[in-house]
């Protein structure tokens, strides 16, 4: 009688047992596939979330009086532009998303702002990222919403500023900051009104440390800075950038701690099973071998089967934790929703290592058996 | 011919060691009908077992048809009990999941379906054939597990207490099995602690404590 026809006989006549073996099995498979699932939504999510909280890296002139910079807002010394270029050429730098700004306050109308030209973003070689803020158009401005207030302009309105017409290309909602009083330009045009061309004021970036609690994270980006660009300084505008810290590592050691559980938890639920399947067929794997087949062809018949519920966990396990997914992933995930989506590769991986995972787990018990004197299932009932 | 030379057998180690068999030579003679008793746990099962290739001695040879069954590999002893040895246990032993007639087919390694019909046929069991082992009466199970010790024409037929879960009917039609195919040429050793198995025997060995005490004609 064939291996196959056996192993399917057996599957047949022992209905109940082979279901709840594929459920563990399932369970493991969807377990892991709802977790990577979400996990990869989780940290796009934070990453959004991070991102959203704005720069957190100054990179100001290294003359800048930083009691004058706080009580201004802005750096009153300015250097060249081509810093931020030279900032973007690193590959080793622990910084991202570069914008180079250029700020003075003006008068417009009899009305105080902080014109603020700002540069489109520049990313260190093989970086590159989504961008963070839209760059403004030559020729118009983004006005801060007390700004417009004050002066009653609305979008479409031209706007003069410094002598120079600019179209109001957007009025920006309220912020509740200092950016609801700032005139926004395109760095050029702001360089030019203000007869600094090539010259900025502050280059902000987002730090892209993954840091220890341990490390002083200004100090290192101090020491790269001073390689450089030694003609600038930088201030880490800390609280952001703890909070920041502190997200990313409790997301990573969310993955790195659970991942890892869930994995050896479904593997030993998986061992046992299969260990106590081997023992309640203890009688069978003698007989087969008092009527001669050899201990391979008992391995074959228990292995066959530890795959085929592998093969259908993988299949089915795929399934429900995709559709688990699915369902819960949005209601956590609110703004990276569309991020949760079913994963072929997952299936893939699901159908080649669910199976080795069954193999594995019920391997050492099988062995076990079938290396024992056939005769011990036997003898002593 | 069935000769074992100075077979022990020790079970677990240390303080826990279980001496099951010490120092045991037996042989059967081709065609010979033997009947091995002894009061329970004195070492039958084991000296089977040990006969038939299912247990290793921890001293001594088994020989069976010139076959040194230990001396062999793990595939030559298989091929060994597929060929040569038909086994019978008190718990009857059948694959719970395949009917009766796929329980003798799997012992048959491929033979013709029509022969192993017949064998099913011959034991009684020609309207059974397509139940599974739990649907059959103990009796019924027997009969069908002697059919899959014959379905090899092995010729020796090892059978560890048949008729030990056996109303008195059913021992009959299981010592008559036995007793045809001794009939036919066939070599039986039959651990049982009945009686009436001594009117089909050759000879009558009794075991105690793992040791051969009387071996009588
Ligand atoms: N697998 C085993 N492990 C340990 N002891 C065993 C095992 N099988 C049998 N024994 C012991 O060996 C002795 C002989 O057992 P067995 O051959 O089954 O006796 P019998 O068949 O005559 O009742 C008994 O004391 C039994 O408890
Ligand atoms: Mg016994």
């Amino acid at each position: 009688m064939h291996t196959p026809r056996l192993i399917g006989q057996e599957i047949t006549h022992a209905r109940l047992n082979t279901i709840l073996s594929a459920l563990a099995a399932c369970l493991a498979v969807a377990m892991c596939v709802f977790l990577v699932m979400t996990q990869a939504a989780a940290r796009r999510e934070t990453r959004r979330v991070m991102r959203d909280m704005g720069f957190n890296v100054r990179i100001v002139p290294r003359e800048t009086d930083a009691a004058r910079m706080y009580l201004e807002g802005y750096s009153e010394h300015t250097m060249p532009f081509e810093v931020v270029h030279r900032l973007a050429e690193q590959d080793t730098i622990a910084y991202n998303h570069l914008v180079a700004t250029l700020q003075q306050r003006v008068d417009i109308d009899g009305v105080s702002a902080v014109l603020t030209g700002v540069s489109g973003e520049l990313f260190p070689p093989g970086r590159k990222k989504p961008p963070m803020s839209s760059a403004v158009e030559l020729g118009t401005v983004h006005v801060g919403y007390e700004v417009a207030q004050r002066l009653g302009v609305r979008r479409r309105d031209t706007l003069t500023v410094m002598g120079e017409p600019f179209r109001v290309a957007r009025v920006t909602p309220q912020s509740g900051s200092i950016d609801d009083m700032r005139v926004l330009t395109s760095l050029e045009d702001a360089q030019r009104v203000l007869g600094l061309i090539g010259q900025v004021n502050e280059i902000k970036a987002i730090d892209c440390l993954c840091l220890t609690p341990d490390e002083d994270p200004q100090a290192i980006l101090r020491a790269e800075l001073q390689r450089v660009a030694p003609e600038a300084n930088v201030y880490l505008v800390s609280d952001m950038a703890e909070a920041r810290a502190r997200q990313r590592r409790s997301t990573e050691t969310y993955a790195r701690v659970l991942v890892p559980v869930v994995l050896v938890v479904c593997a030993a639920w998986l061992c046992v099973l299969s260990a106590l399947n081997v023992r309640a067929r203890r009688g069978e794997l003698g007989v087969l071998r008092a009527l001669g087949y050899g201990s391979g062809t008992v391995v074959a018949l228990f292995a066959g089967k530890a795959a085929l519920i592998g093969l259908v966990a993988a299949a089915v396990g795929y399934g429900a934790g995709t559709a688990a997914a699915l369902v819960a992933g949005p209601a956590v995930f609110e703004v990276t929703a569309k991020a949760v989506r079913p994963d072929g590769a997952l299936l893939g991986l699901s159908l080649l290592l669910a199976p080795a995972f069954t193999l594995v787990a019920s391997f050492v018990p099988i062995v076990m058996a079938a290396s024992q004197d056939p005769a011990v299932a036997l003898v002593g009932e | 011919m069935v000769d074992a030379v100075g077979v022990s057998k020790r079970y677990g180690r240390g303080t826990n060691a279980i001496e099951a068999l010490v120092d045991v030579s037996f042989s059967a003679r081709p065609g010979e009908f033997v009947v091995v008793n002894g009061p329970s746990g004195c070492g039958k099962s084991t000296l089977l077992m040990a006969l038939g290739g299912m247990l290793r001695p921890t001293r001594g040879s088994v020989t069976v048809d010139g076959t040194d069954v230990y001396g062999a590999t793990n595939a030559e002893r298989a091929a060994f009990r597929a060929s040569a040895i038909g086994f019978v246990f008190q718990m009857f032993h059948l694959v719970p999941y395949l009917s009766v007639l796929d329980n003798v087919l799997l012992a048959s390694r491929g033979a013709e379906r029509g022969r192993a019909a017949a064998l099913v046929e011959s034991v009684g069991l020609a309207d059974r054939r397509a139940h599974r082992p739990a649907q059959l009466s103990a009796g019924e199970r027997q009969r069908a597990a002697i059919a899959r010790a014959l379905v090899n024409q092995p010729p020796v037929i090892l059978a560890d207490e048949p008729t030990g879960s056996l109303d008195p009917e059913n021992e009959t039609a299981v010592l008559d099995l036995l007793a045809s195919y001794h009939g036919a040429g066939g070599t039986v050793v039959l651990v049982t602690h009945g009686a009436a198995a001594l009117r089909y025997c050759d000879r009558n060995v009794r075991i105690v404590a793992g040791r051969i005490e009387s071996d009588e004609i």
